[in-house]
């Protein structure tokens, strides 16, 4: 059983105080910019403790916004001195995570950058993971953007977490504590008596099994998707009318990818003179429209519902066959923080309808 | 014929440039260059090797990287090429580039030709302006040891004359027994004393490809084709060679989309699901048959 005791609700947050105190760096919702982020902490005042989702994800702590990748440095016979940079990557236990964003990260993200499939891994990314502990926190008030049960996930969905922290319902609530990996027992000894074991781990099992069916009876997006992965995989589907009906209003601001769990895609950069500076790895997005464009003048998605129909294509289907991971995990930021309400959902709605009227010969 | 996949590659240094130094520049037109580079490092040089048809990411410290296929045949020792026309950001500063200046290198990457599903085969190259690249590397590793193919035509247009890459080898081929050449420029492209045809490349092709594989007592059976150029030319030359008879699979085409790390993670060089630096560059038309109009 993965039950391993239990933390008191007011004392959840002193795991900041005692992972801290013992040397890890600890990232957790907190305030950046004015605005709830995954963030650096070092003690339990911090936190921002009310949160359903933090405005970005935690995988710019694996997958940097910017990084550099090496310098250069001209030397008087004309070579380059390349000097990759000291890379002390800390131990890290991210706090607080949703379990949407830890798949999308440590399961989907890790696909991409890992070297499972296709044979190059990118340690930039490797490294970090390998000194990352996701200890996640069940939630229990999805928002109406919410939609990880219909990805096949769950507000109580433990995978890819080291530790799940699911709190009870009831009148005296406590927060139940799930371990799912050695990265997790190992952090459980930091913690020490902030996890009481004095309850039966049956009795929690249960308690925490009933809070996680109530959360999910709390959504409200909740569709049918079997049939996109279907729509999708039809060629012809790939002119289907709805691409352009729903994507013609996006803006090309790219806020859904930059905020997406799931979301790998990057530039190279160098910045600096001829004779000296650096190269970085950086964000990008497939729907800024310079990102396919060749240098030759030619684009091969010209419009910004080309674009939006090559993320919702990505999601659905091609992070599936090109690297047998979930593309998408629910989240719901980029439905949520869209400024002109493009909805991926409702492309995933309308393929899964279209598909069905196939099936049923209409 | 099934296209050979890239092996694995160690976790170190995924995106650290090895150093090479341009050897030799040859102005191929107004805009187009050829770069003979060989490794600074000797070790990295003696540890390099590549199979045809693969592409590499050349850089520029302080300007970028970009993607060239590599263009000389591997059957040549001591340095390789890339050649690239004067257009973007990078190879506008590539062009400035002096013999013995030093450029950073990743690669090999992508898959590449058998050539042992190439032997016995009568084969087919067209290729459009700086689309020559990735056909010449093949029709020099093929003509290393000429006696093991069958018959060898060679289709390569441009908008001008001067737009022609690789004059010098065309010329030499022209001279061989055992070689068709066919060189055509666009219409409006010709100067007085043009010597080639006019047209555009899949015209040319379906109506002197047929005669001169004809005229060897050949059909299109038993050969394939290798084409590479600008998208618009390549849907002509594979409805071209379709009509001549041409089945899709014997179709060989080079996927030039844009891409910045090659491994299959910056996310850019997808069609549909397919990636092109994991999967290609090299695809047959029944291949592309399959994929999204994404490219």
């Amino acid at each position: 059983m993965s039950v391993r005791g239990y933390i008191r609700p007011e004392r959840l947050w002193q795991m900041v105080d005692r992972l801290s105190t013992a040397g890890l760096r600890v990232v957790a919702p907190t305030t950046v910019d004015g605005l709830c982020q995954f963030g650096v902490v070092t003690a339990a005042n911090q936190v921002v403790t009310d949160y359903l989702l933090p405005q970005n994800t935690f995988k710019e702590f694996l997958f940097p916004k910017q990084e550099q990748v090496f310098t250069y440095l001209r030397n008087g016979d004309g070579s380059y001195l390349l000097t990759e940079p000291r890379r002390a990557f800390p131990e890290t236990v991210v706090l607080g995570a949703r379990p949407c964003d830890t798949v999308g990260i440590m399961g989907s993200l890790a696909a991409v950058f890992g070297g499972d499939k296709w044979g190059y891994e990118d340690p930039l990314f490797t490294e970090r993971r390998r000194v990352t502990t996701v200890v996640s926190f069940s939630c229990d008030r999805p928002d109406i953007s919410c939609f990880c049960t219909t990805q096949g996930l769950g507000p109580d969905d433990p995978k890819g977490s080291d530790v799940l922290i699911t709190r009870t319902e009831g009148d005296a609530p406590v927060c139940v504590v799930e371990v799912f990996s050695a990265r997790g027992e190992a952090l459980l000894d930091h913690l020490g008596d902030l996890v009481a074991a004095d309850r039966d781990a049956s009795g929690l099992a249960l308690a925490r099994k009933q809070a996680g069916a109530l959360a999910r009876e709390r959504f409200v997006r909740v569709f049918d998707i079997s049939q996109v992965k279907t729509f999708l995989d039809n060629p012809g589907n790939f002119d289907d009318e709805m691409f352009e009906r729903l994507g013609t209003k996006c803006v090309s601001c790219g806020v859904c990818t930059f905020e997406c769990p799931t979301c790998h895609c990057f530039d190279f950069q160098d910045v600096g003179a001829p004779g000296s500076g650096e190269r970085i790895k950086i964000w990008d997005s497939c729907q800024l429209p310079d990102f396919t464009l060749h240098a030759s003048g030619h684009q091969p998605r010209k419009t910004s519902w080309e674009r939006y129909r090559n993320r919702f294509l990505c999601k659905f289907k091609i992070y599936e066959d090109a690297f047998e991971a979930l593309g998408c995990t629910g989240c719901g930021r980029c439905v949520r923080d869209c400024p002109v309400h493009v909805d991926i959902t409702s492309y995933a709605m309308q393929a899964n309808k279209k598909q069905q009227l196939v099936q049923i010969g209409a | 014929m099934t296209l050979p996949q890239p092996q694995r590659m160690s976790a170190a240094n995924l995106y650290l440039p090895k150093q090479v130094r341009i050897r030799r520049i040859i102005r191929e037109t107004h805009d187009v260059r050829t770069f003979q580079l060989e490794f600074v490092n000797p070790a990295d040089g003696a540890a390099f090797s590549y199979n045809v048809g693969q592409f590499g990411e050349f850089s520029l410290f302080g300007v970028g990287e970009s993607t060239f296929n590599i263009s000389s045949s591997p059957t040549w020792k001591g340095y390789f090429e890339c050649c690239f026309r004067d257009v973007g950001l990078v190879t506008s500063q590539l062009a400035k580039l002096k013999e013995g200046d030093i450029l950073g290198f990743r690669g090999p990457y992508g898959n590449w030709y058998d050539l042992d599903k190439l032997k016995g085969k009568d084969l087919v190259f067209a290729a459009g302006g700086i689309g020559f690249p990735p056909v010449r590397c093949l029709i020099w590793n093929v003509l290393h040891e000429r006696e093991k193919y069958g018959s060898i035509v060679v289709v390569h247009g441009a908008r001008t004359s001067g737009d022609l890459v690789y004059q010098r080898e065309l010329a030499e081929w022209s001279k061989r027994p055992d070689m068709h050449v066919v060189k055509t420029v666009d219409p409006g492209g010709e100067p007085e004393d043009w010597d080639g045809e006019t047209g555009f490349v899949p015209t040319v092709l379906e109506e002197r490809v047929p005669w001169i594989l004809e005229r060897e007592g050949k059909g299109v059976e038993n050969a394939l084709a290798f084409t590479c150029g600008p998208p618009v030319m390549i849907n002509f030359v594979i409805k071209s060679l379709t009509r001549m008879g041409f089945g899709l699979e014997q179709i060989h085409l080079t996927l030039e989309n844009k891409m910045k790390c090659a491994v299959g993670k910056c996310g850019r060089c997808n069609i549909g699901n397919t990636y092109v630096c994991l999967e290609g560059p090299i695809f047959t038309a029944a291949q592309v048959a399959e994929m999204p109009k994404d490219a």
